[in-house]
Formats: C-alpha cells, sequence, structure tokens
C-alpha cells in the first residue's frame, strides 16, 4: 500500500519541530501504523460477533452449571452438584463409553480417506468423477442422512438384500440396529460414510502440494508406491493428518445428528449430546446438561492437549 | 486518511446492517371500539405446516366479519423449540398457538391476554380449563384429541375376532388370533418412532380410572406404579405384547408413516395411539370404515372409558391491547365456532352440543365416557412437572417407555418388575425431596 503521503511536508520536517497534534497525525500516516491499523478494524467485527454468539453464552452456561434450573422459572444455586452428580450417573458415562465407538469409526474414516485421497492424486481414469461420488455425502443434510439409513437398516430393506445377494440368508443377519451389541457400530458407520470425502479432500490438496519432482526423483531411483508413501507423503501429510485426527476425535465426543436422527438415543445408543439434549430440554435439568457440557469440554482440551503432546515428543526432530 | 474513512463507513454500515433486524412493531393507533372497517394485519404463529389453502379460506370467511383485517400466519418448524425462543421476548406477535402440556398454568400470564373469566367459557367450551389460571381463561384449544386404539377390524375379522377387545383378556386372545393366521402384524407397538410410545400413558390415567383427578392424586400417592395400578397394568400390556412377539419385526426402525400405510393395506390389525391418527390412516385405507377407534381395551363394571385431552390453544399476546385486541378475539371465536377445524380433522369439537366427526363415531356408538385431566388445585400448580423433571420418569415422554419395550425385547437384561420398581424408588425419591415425607397425608384431592 503506498502511501505517498510519507514524502509530505511532515516528514519532511524536523521531528523536534513538530507540535503535539502534528506528532500524531504522522503517527497515523506511517505505513506500519496503517497496517496496523487496518488489521485492528478489520478483526473488531469477527471478535465482536465470537465474543457476542460463542463467547458470552459460553460463560452464561457455565454459570448454570452451578445452579439446580430450567430455562424459565426460579434457579437455585447448589454448587459443585451437578458435577458430581455427572461422575456417578451410568447413562452419562455409558454415553461417554459411545465415543468410543465413533472414534473407532474416525481411525477408519482417516485410513480410507488417506488411501483415497493418495490413490486418486496421481493418474487415475476418472478421477474428478470419483472425487465427486465420495464427497458428496458431506454435502448431504444430517437429517436426510438419518432418514436414509433408517431404511437402509431396517429389517429385510437396503442393506439386507444386498447382503442377501452375497448369499446370507436373512435368518443369519442381525437386527442392525435393535441388536445392542452392534447398533452402535451401525450408527457410527453412518458417519464414516458422510464424513470420510471431507477428509479425503483435505489430503487430496496437501499431497497435491507436494512437488512432483520428488515422485519423479524417487521413481527414477526405483522406489514402490508403497516406499513413496511412506517416505515422501506421509511426512509432508503430517500436520493435515494431526488436524484431521483432532476434529475426528471432538467429532466423536460430540456426535449428536446420527444417533438422535436414527435411533433418538434409545436402545443405548446415546451420545454425550443427545443425552444433554434429553437432560436440559425434556427432563428440563438444564444444569446438569450445562455441568455436562463444560465436562466434555475439558475431556476435548485434554485429549487435544495429551495429542500435541505425543507428536511433539513422537515426531521431534524427524 | 481518506482510507480510514472508507473502512470506518463500511464498518458502521455493516453493524448497522447487522443490528437492526427489524423487530415487529404491530402497534395499532386506532380507537378502542373495533368498528367493521378497522384495518390491520395480525400475526399469528402456528405450528401447522403446508396448509396455506385453509388459511386462506379462514382469512376469506372472516373478511366477512372485518374486510379490512388481514392475518398473517407464520408456519414455524420444529415449534415447541422455537416458541420458547420467541417467548423469551415479549414482542413475537400479535397471536401464536399454545402446545398443551407445555407451559406451567401460573405462567400463561406472564405471556398472554386474558380471554375472559373461565365461569364464561366452563358451559360452552369443552377444555376450557386447559389453559386456566385463576379463573381467567388465556388459551381456547383448537381441537380434542381422544386416546384409545386404532383398529383394522377386518384384519381382526379374518382372524376370526368379531368384537372389539374389552379387557387385556380379549385383547391378548385377539393379538394371538392374528398372529397364528400370519398375515398381519397384532399390534405395532411404534418404538422407533419415540414419542408415539408416550400414547400409552394417557390411557393409564382416564382410560383406566375414569378418574379425572388421577393425574393430580399421582403426585401424592404412595408407590403409583406397583402392581395392580393403572400405570402397571397399561404398560404390562405393551411389554407382554412385545416379549411374546406380538408386534412388528423389527421396532427399532418403526416409524408411524409405515404404521400408517401397514393398518390401511389390511397388514396390522391396531395401534395405541390417539384418535388425530384416525383421519390419516382412514384417508389411504380403500374401504375407511374398516379403520376404526376404539377406546383402550379395559372396562370398569361393563363401561368403557377414553382420556381426551386438550390440542394446542390459540391465544393473543398480552402486549395487544384495545382494537387490536378486540379483533384477535374475534378470530379465535371465529375458529373456534364456525370454522370447524376441529371437525374436519376429527378432533373433539370445542364447543358443547356440537356432532362429533365420523371418526369418533364408535366412541359415541359405544357408550364411552370422555374423562379429562383436571388442572391441578392452585397450591398444586407445577407440582406434577417438578415431580417428573426431579425424578427423570419422562411422564407423558417416551424415554422411560422405550426402556420398558428394550428391556421386552431382550435388549437389556431388566424384568417388568424391576423397571416399575425403579420408577416408583425414584417417583418416592422426588415426592419426598419436593414435598416431605409426610406426602401421602397431604393429598388435597
Amino acid at each position: 500500500m503506498e502511501n505517498n503521503k510519507e514524502s509530505s511536508s511532515l516528514f519532511l520536517l524536523p521531528p523536534e519541530s513538530l507540535t503535539r497534534s502534528q506528532k500524531i497525525r504522522k503517527f497515523f500516516q506511517e505505513k506500519k501504523t496503517q497496517k496496523h491499523v487496518t488489521i485492528i478494524l478489520f478483526s473488531v467485527v469477527p471478535l465482536l460477533l465470537l465474543i457476542l454468539f460463542t463467547y458470552l453464552p459460553f460463560g452464561e452456561m457455565v454459570k448454570f452449571s452451578f445452579y439446580k434450573m430450567k430455562y424459565l422459572g426460579k434457579r437455585t444455586f447448589i454448587g459443585w452438584q451437578n458435577y458430581q452428580e455427572v461422575f456417578h450417573r451410568s447413562d452419562i458415562l455409558k454415553a461417554l463409553f459411545n465415543s468410543l465407538y465413533y472414534m473407532g469409526a474416525g481411525v477408519i474414516q482417516l485410513s480410507m480417506a488417506l488411501f483415497f485421497a493418495c490413490i486418486l492424486s496421481f493418474k487415475t481414469p476418472l478421477k474428478n468423477f470419483f472425487k465427486a461420488t465420495l464427497f458428496f455425502p458431506y454435502l448431504v443434510c444430517a437429517l436426510a442422512v438419518g432418514y436414509i439409513f433408517g431404511f437402509f437398516y431396517s429389517r429385510g430393506l437396503v442393506l439386507d438384500s444386498v447382503l442377501g445377494l452375497f448369499g446370507l440368508s436373512k435368518g443369519t443377519l442381525p437386527y442392525w440396529l435393535k441388536d445392542r451389541s452392534i447398533n452402535n457400530w451401525s450408527i457410527a458407520a453412518t458417519s464414516i460414510w458422510r464424513y470420510q470425502g471431507q477428509s479425503m479432500v483435505l489430503f487430496i490438496g496437501a499431497i497435491q502440494a507436494i512437488s512432483p519432482e520428488f515422485f519423479e526423483a524417487s521413481s527414477i531411483d526405483g522406489a514402490t508406491r508403497w516406499q513413496q508413501f511412506q517416505y515422501i507423503i506421509l511426512p509432508s501429510l503430517k500436520p493435515i493428518v494431526i488436524l484431521n485426527f483432532m476434529l475426528m476425535v471432538k467429532g466423536s465426543l460430540s456426535a449428536f445428528e446420527g444417533p438422535y436422527v436414527l435411533t433418538y438415543g434409545m436402545n443405548g445408543t446415546a451420545t454425550t449430546v443427545v443425552l444433554m439434549h434429553q437432560l436440559a430440554h425434556e427432563a428440563g435439568k438444564v444444569g446438569l446438561a450445562s455441568a455436562m457440557a463444560v465436562i466434555l469440554l475439558i475431556i476435548i482440551l485434554a485429549v487435544t492437549a495429551l495429542q500435541n503432546l505425543i507428536y511433539s515428543k513422537f515426531f521431534k526432530g524427524e | 486518511m481518506k482510507k480510514i474513512l472508507v473502512l470506518c463507513s463500511v464498518f458502521l454500515a455493516a453493524s448497522m446492517a447487522l443490528f437492526a433486524n427489524g423487530t415487529k412493531e404491530t402497534k395499532s393507533t386506532l380507537s378502542p371500539s373495533a368498528g367493521k372497517d378497522i384495518s390491520m394485519e395480525i400475526s399469528f404463529i402456528t405450528h401447522k405446516q403446508g396448509m396455506e389453502d385453509l388459511f386462506a379460506r379462514y382469512q376469506k370467511e372472516f373478511n366477512e366479519q372485518y374486510p379490512n383485517v388481514k392475518i398473517i400466519y407464520e408456519p414455524t418448524p420444529d415449534y415447541k423449540s422455537n416458541i420458547v425462543l420467541r417467548w423469551s421476548n415479549d414482542n413475537w406477535g400479535d397471536m401464536c398457538m399454545i402446545p398443551h402440556v407445555f407451559l406451567p398454568q401460573d405462567e400463561l400470564p406472564d405471556h398472554f391476554a386474558s380471554l375472559g373469566p373461565l365461569s364464561e367459557y366452563e358451559n360452552v367450551y369443552e377444555f376450557a380449563s386447559a389453559f386456566a389460571y385463576d379463573g381467567q381463561v388465556y388459551g381456547i384449544s383448537s381441537t380434542g384429541t381422544a386416546y384409545g386404539m386404532l383398529y383394522n377390524v377386518k384384519v381382526l375379522k379374518d382372524a376370526g375376532v368379531d368384537s372389539l377387545p374389552e379387557n387385556p383378556k380379549e385383547f391378548y386372545e385377539a393379538m394371538r388370533k392374528v398372529k397364528a393366521k400370519g398375515e398381519a402384524i397384532p399390534l405395532y407397538c411404534d418404538y422407533g418412532a419415540g414419542s408415539r410410545l408416550a400414547d400409552w400413558e394417557w390411557n393409564a390415567r382416564g382410560s383406566l380410572t375414569g378418574d379425572s383427578d388421577y393425574k393430580n392424586k399421582l403426585c401424592y400417592m404412595v408407590e403409583p406404579f406397583a402392581k395392580g395400578k393403572p400405570y402397571y397394568e397399561v404398560l404390562q400390556i405393551l411389554y407382554n405384547c412385545v416379549k411374546e412377539g406380538l408386534c412388528e419385526d423389527d421396532p427399532a426402525t418403526s416409524k408411524w408413516d409405515s404404521c400408517k400405510n401397514l393398518l390401511a393395506n389390511y397388514q396390522c390389525a391396531c395401534t395405541c395411539i390417539g384418535s388425530w391418527a384416525c383421519v390419516d390412516a382412514q384417508k389411504l385405507c380403500k374401504n375407511p370404515d374398516d379403520i376404526v377407534f376404539a377406546a383402550f381395551p379395559w372396562n370398569t363394571d361393563g363401561r368403557q372409558y377414553a382420556t381426551i385431552a386438550a390440542d394446542y390453544a390459540y391465544a393473543i399476546n398480552k402486549t395487544v391491547t384495545g382494537a387490536k385486541y378486540q379483533v384477535c378475539k374475534d378470530y379465535i371465536t371465529y375458529l373456534t365456532e364456525k370454522s370447524n377445524f376441529s371437525y374436519d380433522t376429527g378432533g373433539i369439537p370445542i364447543v358443547k352440543g356440537q356432532t362429533y366427526p365420523k371418526t369418533l363415531k364408535s366412541l359415541q356408538d359405544n357408550n364411552v365416557k370422555l374423562i379429562i385431566d383436571n388442572p391441578p388445585k392452585q397450591q398444586d400448580i407445577g407440582l406434577f412437572d417438578e415431580l417428573n423433571s426431579e425424578s427423570e420418569l419422562y411422564l407423558g415422554k417416551y424415554q422411560q417407555k422405550a426402556r420398558i419395550v428394550e428391556a421386552a425385547m431382550g435388549q437389556s437384561k431388566e424384568t417388568f418388575d424391576e423397571i416399575m420398581d425403579d420408577w416408583n424408588k425414584r417417583w418416592t425419591a422426588a415426592q419426598i425431596k419436593i414435598i416431605g415425607s409426610d406426602y401421602a397425608t397431604r393429598n388435597p384431592y
């Protein structure tokens, strides 16, 4: 940003002879100041929105967690009782445990995304068609996904018919959503379908940022595709993999649309957010639900910090 | 300098656009007497979606009374969540619908204008007390629902069941016969739909006891879910039917839409639901007379009862006064008395003495007595909701009943008695905490 005023009269005069107001004007005409002022002004609006719509409500929610209350009506201060209750309730602990199913599914999702990304970054026929098809599920509304999979998992419908084509008779097939031993996996599988396209696209972007000279040089030296993956792709992708992993963990701990739309969180599929919704809006225990939300946040922060620690320790100096 | 000026003005314009979202200013400056030529717009938040034609018809008919008044409907999806947000600020509009069993009675005056004294409405309208507080009425129910069973009588006849069951023994027999025939699902428990399970509970009160005060007595009752008591009996029918396999194969994926189609296509014998569903199922059936809504299979000394409940109610914002209030009140009167909304949707007519729609004819023919849950006494307002909330029994909702179905399906290791014992324990703990350990002696009903 060329400021031709810098060559104006104020900069030509000797500094000691400037009056106070002249000094201030000169300060604001400097290039450095202008840059800072621009940054601050541009940041004010987003910061204002962030404070108004995220930090303020969050502060209120933390306040709620120390009360016994509904949204409308009287509130009683009860201190740490809500937090104690969270750790003693079996349904809340089960909901936290259910997040592990989603994390397991998340690992599969990231592996698949990485696999497809590698294949689709190089010369493959119909490359763009596959990219679009794999990414498409991410664009579908969550409620629609839940509705579709409700039919998918219904007895005798889509999934059962497809497996029947492979020779599996109806009698051997489980009840995908009724059977408690597998219904969490059924629901977690829908999130694999939904999110792996998004992870894949991020990986593709990162792989394409690697200079093709590396691949040419390595294939001249006789490296196999697997060796190329191990020694060229994976190290360059490290920050993206870490980012995706953190997003996946956060998503698993707060999975909501899948279990809510498919089973309303019944039959042992309730995750933390489904349970929070139930407690706050149907049982009217807003304080307890807020305490759950705060604990969930602490868990996510702890896991993220742990991840960073592990990565910096194990990959230091690589 | 110029650039900073430009930046500041852009920021100012942007923030003005952000913060100047129009709050509806609908104050009328007309004189208090509502003359026929008044011109105004009334906003009406409604939960009904896709009924533009019907609303246009109401608009036209109401314009015969007030030619220059325009009603602007605001259909709102996910009504119950959205309306609470809007009520937090008094400027939400002019009229809305109050969901039933949603707001505690003592909060009604905080949001809505009084429509008149209860004594004025009691003898003219059904459900007058459902939305009343302290002798004043704040909402007029738009229609009423009866609770019981929806049967496909042809399916029953084909299986050898000639008359509708009137006690649990006959009911089990009928279901077993239908299952033996093998062509239809006996009872569609509709577990996957969540909220349909709550329909069973309505029967546990009026339909079994014939007592309008049963809900209020529950608050003070010792172990209300014990064996032999209505809740136990009703839910045991649900448990036994699912356990014996007298229900659909995969309840986890059941939906009301599927049930509707199965009933209409003679592939299902019955389901426990409200009378509102009768019209929907009949529309899909080749022979609508085969779909019959009847009372719950229970009789007390030969007489059958059915619980009825108010539905969403018309209400006026408490900030609306003067001529506008009069016009709004006249609109409510029109909707209740002349629009035939309740009749068209197969509900219980609001104006006492009006003819019942065909769907409820079976109830009238069998001389079924309709029982409504009375509102609680002044000092007990909100008590049931508090106990419900504290005990987390979700009475009136589906969560704990889902637990019963899951146990019956074999997915959890609980027995029915264990679940009912747990309910009793939680309810008693809530009673002791909220009312006091001498709660049983405090029963004023």
